[in-house]
């Protein structure tokens, strides 16, 4: 099926309810432009699953987008909402007809409370931006590996593994008052935006918490409406009021001042031996940061090229010195007298647990250039350099114990499915968040973007997902797939019914992102 | 039916004579009574579906109750039914020291979970010196505020089992997949969890959750600061949360320090009153398992630094009273098994407005308390005010205190008018009512008509015959 030509007759009269509600100048239905709305560096469009969307237009404000929802409704077409657009499995249109609601002209910080560390932003703030104002007040905020060029609103929304999710928490527990355009076009206010639209600072309630239906494990993917404002957290930080770069990309490094921030990488002999010294950390309550990296990271957060990337891949730069290493950033949040005690606590744990620091000129090669950067920005943009994209096949979240069994059977089907997948050297990212609470466990692995080799990985992490839901497990890659997934999971872990129901209750035309959440047509 | 609710339970498990029901027609709140036609006590999973399946069979009311003290009123059954009181389901089902967390059935009170948690050296996240007979699950699930503000991750509550409105079992997070520690709340699908919380049980019956613990701290020094106004203690409470200092933190007027001190203390409650400031902040420095001497003496030449920049002078006690500092912890961290509770040993209730706001705006919460209970000819010494920082003073909780004898009827209707007034004063200011018990739920959601409509499409989704405790919240 197609797009409806441009002269049909149902496409003018929608074409002019659109720009009545938004003026001409903001919506489109060039081809030019439709053309740019349907993929990035993943799957869909490489492998043609992806089609153009019929219109993009891009409301300013809460009540254009509610009008724009309820000409969609009115005509029962779908529309697709999209941040900073990073994640075509679910914001590139997957049928004819579709509208893309671009948040572009929503990018204002509409405050940011220093005293109460809140801030309140629209859906196109990037979190580079949020940082930067952040940081001038003494506060700072996460960034997951989408990297910090991302839609703060959408990387709170999406699986928001931030870097620094130690100490602070992930995304989702960094969620405040929400102002949101439901699917049937009412306007629903969250938290404590629930009784006076101009206070966002707490974002449970009232009574049971309808933030609920838009997150997740990987968000409801644009399948519960359009989130148009939202309260955030901030937190306090102890660094510069402005970020310390030096040079240029890709030489740019970040330098924090070193009377209050370290970093540690501790290698041991296995996982275990790392696990347990996250464990450790976790339970002395020190640390900003706590990151077990694979070395496929080192490699590819460190490279400026591809070239860069496989001549060092061939030395073995990295994955003969940072195998089973941690990484530590301790930040003197209270004092300078705080920064020591945790070094020297950290000294205490390095030796009870046997790690050993890793090659001194290993550790001057690769921090400057990245650890602090991970901080802010991430350096998931990096992972692109080997190989045009990287793609992962497991990715839960439990606690650190559980994190090692999903990696080692990551190892065994990054090993099945190879090739395509290029070397990795046993992908094990184990992220500790909640002071150890949580652990966070991720295989991933650089794969050549060509049609042939994307497609056949496509079918076989498929494959793999649907072996593992009739093994009653949850690998954490399914819900990135959103409907697709949910219409199979929800059956096994007994939501389907719970979900089907809310998604009818909410989008009774089913013009929100179909088939997102889930497809509710028999 | 008392037959059928019989071979669910056991004969000796359904109580409906009239003394019983009678009890359970009323709490410590000032709601008017609502009898139920009878109270069943089922000791596992698998009879609560049953009741379940019978409630839907037969469109009975179920009102979940999991202890047998309720101050705000979500237990009594508005619409008549059957009581389900899950006392008996009191197991602590798993201890996880490695990953800090615990799992337990509803039946479980705060002090039967701090004492279990003593000999693994952890604690549980509960709310100021909690009646220790409440049950731990339903205080957490109803979201009430935890004394450390230090986790700024917040919520203690990770996944859960319950008995949906239809009879089929559900679990949250990753505790549907059985692969897993069943530790991260999130899923699967969405975050079901949070439709669970702060929900009176009208979405499901929960039958057992995961909580987080945090260590039990063996070094530790209490601080207490006087502060003549409320809000002289907000920038204080700021500079201190923003620095990372301390573990507890919060803060107590003369009324409620003098009614917590006071329980050892009998006849000293006057004394006490002469003796204590009109407010008092208590921040508790714990040592870490790690060095904890020397991270308590960092954080405490913090807190001096702090202290001599704003003028205020933190103490090991406060108004001369000795032993203070080794009462306090021990009240926080030895909960009484039995005994009276702290807030109605004035008098037998205690009626408490409660809300969410920041804590810059306290100062105009409290003056306005206290001139309403002026107005209703209460003496204000004897009201009560507590200010729990939340997250790192991002928030704070409040509760204004009224003591009220319930046998007392001119006295509880002063009261029930004043906390109607006050509670829609403090509404219409901005004061955030995030637990929207008994009257409250009518203010807040006749002004949220999206999130209400909202609520009610959910509710019918997973209780489409409304038999989960009808008449609350929404519903």
């Amino acid at each position: 099926m197609k797009n409806r030509d441009r002269n049909n007759e149902q496409h003018q009269q929608i074409l002019g309810a659109f720009q009545t509600a938004l003026g001409q100048e903001n919506v489109s239905d060039g081809p030019a432009t439709m053309n740019a709305y349907f993929g990035d560096w993943l799957p869909p469009k490489t492998l043609g699953t992806s089609v153009p969307p019929e219109f993009v237009v891009l409301p300013n404000g809460t009540m254009e987008t509610q009008a724009i929802v309820k000409i969609c409704n009115r005509f029962k077409i779908p529309f697709i909402p999209v941040g900073s657009n990073q994640w075509s499995l679910s914001s590139a249109p997957n049928r004819p007809g579709t509208v893309i609601i671009d948040c572009k002209r929503m990018g204002e910080i509409h405050e940011i409370d220093e005293k109460n560390m809140f801030a309140v932003i629209e859906p196109l703030v990037s979190l580079a931006q949020l940082h930067a104002e952040a940081n001038k007040r003494g506060l700072y905020i996460g960034s997951p590996e989408a990297s910090a060029q991302s839609s703060a609103v959408a990387g709170h929304l999406f699986q928001g593994m931030w870097g620094v999710g130690h100490r602070i928490g992930v995304a989702y527990r960094n969620i405040l008052g929400i102002e949101w355009v439901l699917p049937n076009g009412e306007i629903l206010r969250t938290g404590s935006f629930s009784q006076d639209p101009a206070c966002g600072f707490w974002g449970e309630g009232p009574g049971p918490d309808l933030r609920g239906m838009l997150r997740g494990y990987a968000g409801a993917l644009g399948g519960v409406g359009v989130v148009t404002k939202m309260a955030v957290k901030l937190h306090p930080y102890p660094g510069p009021r402005t970020w310390p770069c030096e040079g240029h990309i890709p030489n740019q490094v970040s330098i924090l001042p070193e009377d209050r921030f370290s970093w540690d990488i501790v290698k041991y002999d296995d996982l275990e031996g790392a696990i347990n010294f996250m464990y450790e950390v976790g339970r002395a309550e020190i640390a900003a940061v706590l990151q077990k990296w694979p070395t496929v990271y080192y490699a590819w957060w460190w490279a400026n090229s591809n070239e860069q990337y496989w001549e060092t891949w061939k030395k073995r730069t990295f994955q003969d010195n940072v195998k089973n290493a941690v990484g530590v950033s301790l930040w003197g949040f209270t004092s300078k007298k705080q920064f020591e005690y945790e070094k020297r606590v950290l000294e205490d744990i390095i030796e009870e647990t046997g790690g050993k620091r890793i090659p001194r000129e290993i550790y001057d090669l690769w921090v400057p250039r990245t650890a602090n950067n991970w901080i802010r920005d991430t350096n998931g943009s990096r992972m692109m350099r080997p190989s045009g994209t990287f793609l992962a096949l497991r990715l839960p979240t439990d606690t650190l114990r559980n994190s090692i069994g999903v990696v080692r059977t990551g190892y065994e089907w990054v090993n099945k499915f190879s090739p395509p997948i290029l070397d990795s050297d046993g992908p094990d990212w184990i992220g500790g968040y909640d002071f150890g609470h949580f652990g966070f466990g991720e295989t991933d692995f650089p794969v050549e973007k060509t049609p042939e080799d994307l497609g056949d990985l496509m079918n076989k992490l498929l494959g793999m997902t649907k072996e593992d839901l009739q093994n009653g497990i949850e690998n954490g890659i399914g819900p990135f797939l959103g409907g697709t997934y949910h219409a199979m999971a929800g059956k096994v872990f007994k939501y389907d019914k719970l979900l089907k129901g809310i998604k009818k209750a909410i989008d009774p035309n089913l013009v929100s992102n179909p088939p997102h959440n889930i497809p509710v047509e028999d | 039916m008392l037959k059928e609710l019989r071979n669910i339970v056991g004969a000796g498990n359904i109580l409906d004579d009239q003394a019983t029901l009678d009890i359970y027609s009323r709490d410590k709140s000032l709601n008017p009574p609502k009898k139920p036609s009878a109270v069943v006590c089922p000791d596992n999973t698998e009879e609560v579906q049953e009741l379940i399946r019978f409630a839907n069979k037969t469109l009975t009311p179920l009102i979940p109750s999991s202890s047998g003290i309720h101050f705000l009123g979500a237990t009594l059954p508005e619409q008549g039914g059957v009581v389900v009181d899950l006392s008996r389901m009191n197991k602590i089902l798993e201890i996880d020291t490695q990953n800090r967390k615990v799992k337990i059935e509803p039946g479980v009170t705060w002090h039967q979970l701090q004492d279990a948690l003593k000999e693994h050296e952890q604690i549980p996240l509960n709310p100021l010196m909690p009646h220790p007979m409440t049950s731990a699950l339903t205080s957490s699930l109803e979201r009430e505020p935890m004394l450390i503000p230090k986790y700024e991750y917040g919520d203690p509550v990770l996944t859960m089992q319950i008995a949906l409105p239809s009879g089929d079992i559900f679990k949250t997070g990753t505790a549907s997949d059985e692969h897993t520690d069943g530790a991260y709340p999130e899923g699967p699908g969405i975050d079901f969890f949070r439709f669970f919380q702060g929900a009176q049980g009208t979405m499901g019956i929960v039958t057992w959750l995961n909580l987080k613990t945090e260590y039990r701290p063996k070094h530790q020094k209490a601080f207490f600061v006087p502060f003549i106004n409320m809000g002289d203690t907000a920038e204080p409470v700021y500079r201190i949360q923003k620095k990372h200092i301390g573990s507890e933190c919060f803060v107590l007027n003369r009324f409620l320090l003098a009614s917590l001190l006071s329980e050892e203390r009998h006849g000293d409650f006057g004394k006490l009153m002469d003796e204590l400031p009109p407010y008092t902040l208590i921040l508790v420095i714990a040592g870490s398992p790690r060095r904890p001497v020397e991270r308590i003496a960092y954080e405490e030449a913090a807190l001096m630094e702090i202290a001599s920049d704003l003028n205020f002078q933190p103490g090991r006690t406060v108004g001369g009273i000795s032993g203070l500092e080794h009462s306090m912890l021990d009240k926080l961290r030895n909960l009484p098994s039995e005994g009276g509770y702290w807030k109605t040993r004035f008098k037998n209730s205690t009626q408490d407005i409660f809300f969410i706001t920041t804590m810059d705006r306290a100062q105009g919460y409290a003056d306005l308390a206290f001139r309403c209970a002026a107005s209703y000819g209460l003496n204000i010494n004897e009201v009560g005010l507590y200010m729990q920082p939340l997250e790192r003073g991002r928030a704070c909780h409040i509760s204004f205190s009224f003591p009220c004898d319930l046998d007392s009827s001119k006295e509880r209707a002063n009261i029930r008018n004043l906390y109607i007034e006050l509670s829609m004063k403090l509404i219409s200011e901005g004061a955030f009512f995030t637990r929207p018990y008994g009257p409250w739920a009518d203010m807040i959601y006749r002004r949220t008509t999206t999130y209400t409509d909202t609520l009610k499409k959910l509710k019918k989704v997973f209780d489409p015959n409304n038999i989960l405790n009808p008449g609350k919240l929404c519903h």
